[in-house]
């Protein structure tokens, strides 16, 4: 995901006119790794398709950077919901399940009949009108801050990026000003205004077939909740909002043929990164992620688990218990071996011992790593098994926790779970609950 | 030399050393190793772990498997979905994939070789990365059991 944002070694090196540099305010000069570093020319990052963009120099129109990035372009599908009911769609379904539901009570079978029929039809059409949603694949992954500035609430188009030391950073590339087509109008910063110091506290990814305009409305929705469960309104964070695109049905079927082998998920990964970022800097953060958006959110904590448990492991392969593994499971190959069965040499049963004794220790901590430091919230919950630290919010009549997601509570092996009246809707269902929950954590508290 | 030979010659190297039969592979294609597991590496039955070797069909690919559950029931598509999502990025379940077997109805963690020749070392390091990949998985399985009736894992005490 950082490659998709960061520029080539070579391409950061070359000079043309592509380099821009960005502003900074005194206010926002970072502390770097190394205090020697010259002041860096930064080449823009994309701006990717936004309605009203300037058409000025940015990374997309560097052929290199188009060739390196040219995978989100046109995203494969995924193995998602993309044959479920949406969102709206979901909507649609509570509606018409509400109105036979009144039917049956009014008029009995034929009259629930006539009204299944009818919240069939809306919900046919609805899906038909959100087939096209594919408009605004160029748009997959792009991140949006919305912060309060001077008392008004604001959203930005951001960008992740990365300095030669290593240093990750963020850089408001433009002004969202309103929405064509239900695509941001972006008011492009000329220069890109570096974000300083600045990291996200709070970040929310959508659900599947959810325009821009209505994802950025849920996060300014969730900014506004937070806000309004804190005792101070003005300490709420920044809510560093992540646009998952997606096609529909059929859109998903064309990549898929096209193939979706090695090319990685922008969203998943972006997530990924900044659950790693976290854990790097020692910070806390939360993940709020809806509907479809709670399964690319939980492979990416799953592949953070990856990394970290890695890292662990090759420190942890000498560790005490390791050493009591190995030499356990080398007299139990030698009894084996004696008892005539077809086993392994001790060496190796000891040499296997050692790896797993060191991988399962390193496996907990990482778990444990990344619950003292990401809060990880599924609201509309649609991943069958979630990760353990993960904190569950369904709707009683959310149809896709329903039917794919977790809607039970029992056995389950995860943080928490709760469930509450309403449906699938992200804003009208959840944000509320999940801005009580973020604003609890950033209170140090749980509800 | 054909890749059976090659198999072969992995499985004698991974098997003991204490003047015992070698491992090798039967008529079938087929040989089955059992990896003595300690309670602190993970809570396996009986602490062992059963690792098939099986040589495919024309000799020119051979396979790990190890049994993780039985289906009791036909799974639903959620739990399809949740396998097939897992190992779509190699890491989280140690490189290794998921099978049903058509025989039994057993999910099977596995891996393939596809490959024409496979030496010693190769052997040795597949078989060493494949048996420490259970180990997660295992795990995993049991989570998984707990939270879906349709599977029962080969050990449930696994965590």
């Amino acid at each position: 995901m950082s490659q998709r944002l960061e520029p080539k070694p070579g391409a950061r090196r070359r000079a043309n006119e592509h380099d821009v540099i960005v502003q900074k305010a005194p206010s926002q000069q970072r502390a770097r790794k190394n205090a020697n570093a010259q002041p860096i020319q930064r080449k823009a990052p994309p701006v990717r398709g936004h309605a009203g963009e300037v058409p000025a120099r940015s990374w997309s129109q560097d052929p290199n950077m188009q060739a390196a990035h040219g995978h989100v372009q046109r995203r494969a599908a995924d193995t998602d919901l993309a044959v479920r009911p949406s969102a709206n769609d979901d909507a649609a379904v509570q509606r018409s399940e509400a109105e036979s539901e009144s039917e049956e009570k009014k008029g009995g079978f034929l009259a629930s009949v006539g009204g299944a029929m009818k919240g069939l039809s809306e919900r046919l059409k609805r899906l038909a009108g959100n087939l096209a949603t594919d408009r605004f694949d160029d748009l997959d992954a792009s991140m949006y801050r919305v912060t309060m500035d001077g008392g008004e609430r604001k959203v930005e188009a951001i960008a992740r990026m990365q300095d030669t030391d290593g240093t990750v950073f963020f850089v408001a590339t433009g002004l969202v000003t309103g929405f064509s087509g239900e695509r941001p109008i972006v008011q492009s910063y000329q220069p890109v205004v570096d974000l300083g110091d600045w990291t996200p506290r709070v970040t929310h990814v959508n659900g599947m077939m959810v325009t821009p305009e209505s994802g950025i409305g849920g996060a300014t929705q969730l900014h506004e909740e937070i806000a309004s469960q804190l005792d101070d309104a003005a300490l709420a964070p920044d809510v560093l909002y992540t646009y998952s695109a997606k096609g529909g049905f059929f859109p998903d079927l064309i990549d898929s043929a096209k193939g979706k082998l090695g090319i990685d998920d922008a969203v998943i990964e972006s997530q990924e990164q900044l659950i790693l970022d976290a854990v790097r800097d020692g910070r806390r953060i939360t993940m709020s992620a809806h509907s479809r958006g709670t399964i690319k959110t939980d492979v990416a904590v799953r592949n953070a688990h990856s990394v970290l448990r890695e890292q662990l492991a090759a420190e942890l392969v000498n560790s005490p218990e390791a050493d009591a593994a190995a030499a356990e499971a080398e007299d139990m190959a030698r009894q084996l071996g004696a008892a005539g069965q077809p086993t392994i040499a001790p060496g190796l049963a000891a040499q296997i011992a050692r790896r797993g004794a060191a991988e399962r220790l390193s496996g907990q901590r990482a778990w444990d790593t990344i619950e003292a430091h990401v809060q990880l919230i599924y609201a509309g919950n649609a991943v069958k098994f979630p990760s353990p630290p993960a904190e569950l919010v369904v709707g009683r009549s959310d149809f896709v926790s329903i039917s794919v997601g977790t809607y039970f509570q029992l056995g389950r092996d995860i943080k928490r779970f709760e469930k509450i009246s309403g449906g699938h809707g992200f804003d009208e269902n959840y944000a509320e609950t999940v801005g009580a929950w973020i604003a609890a954590d950033l209170n140090g508290t749980t509800l | 030399m054909t890749l059976r030979d090659d198999v072969d010659a992995g499985l004698a190297a991974v098997g003991t050393s204490d003047g015992q039969t070698p491992l090798a592979l039967d008529k079938r294609g087929a040989c089955v190793v059992t990896v003595p597991v300690p309670k602190q590496v993970v809570a396996l039955t009986d602490e062992k772990l059963l690792v098939q070797v099986q040589l495919g069909p024309g000799g020119r690919h051979f396979s790990l498997r190890s049994p993780l559950a039985r289906l009791r029931e036909t799974p639903d598509a959620a739990l399809g979905e949740a396998l097939l999502q897992r190992h779509y990025y190699p890491s989280p379940i140690g490189g290794l994939s998921f099978a049903l077997s058509p025989e039994d109805d057993t999910l099977v963690a596995c891996y393939h070789w596809i490959l024409d020749r496979i030496d010693v070392s190769q052997f040795e390091a597949v078989f060493t990365a494949f048996t420490t990949g259970i180990f997660g998985l295992v795990v995993e399985i049991a989570s998984m059991a707990r939270n879906d009736g349709s599977l029962q894992p080969i050990h449930p005490d696994a965590s």
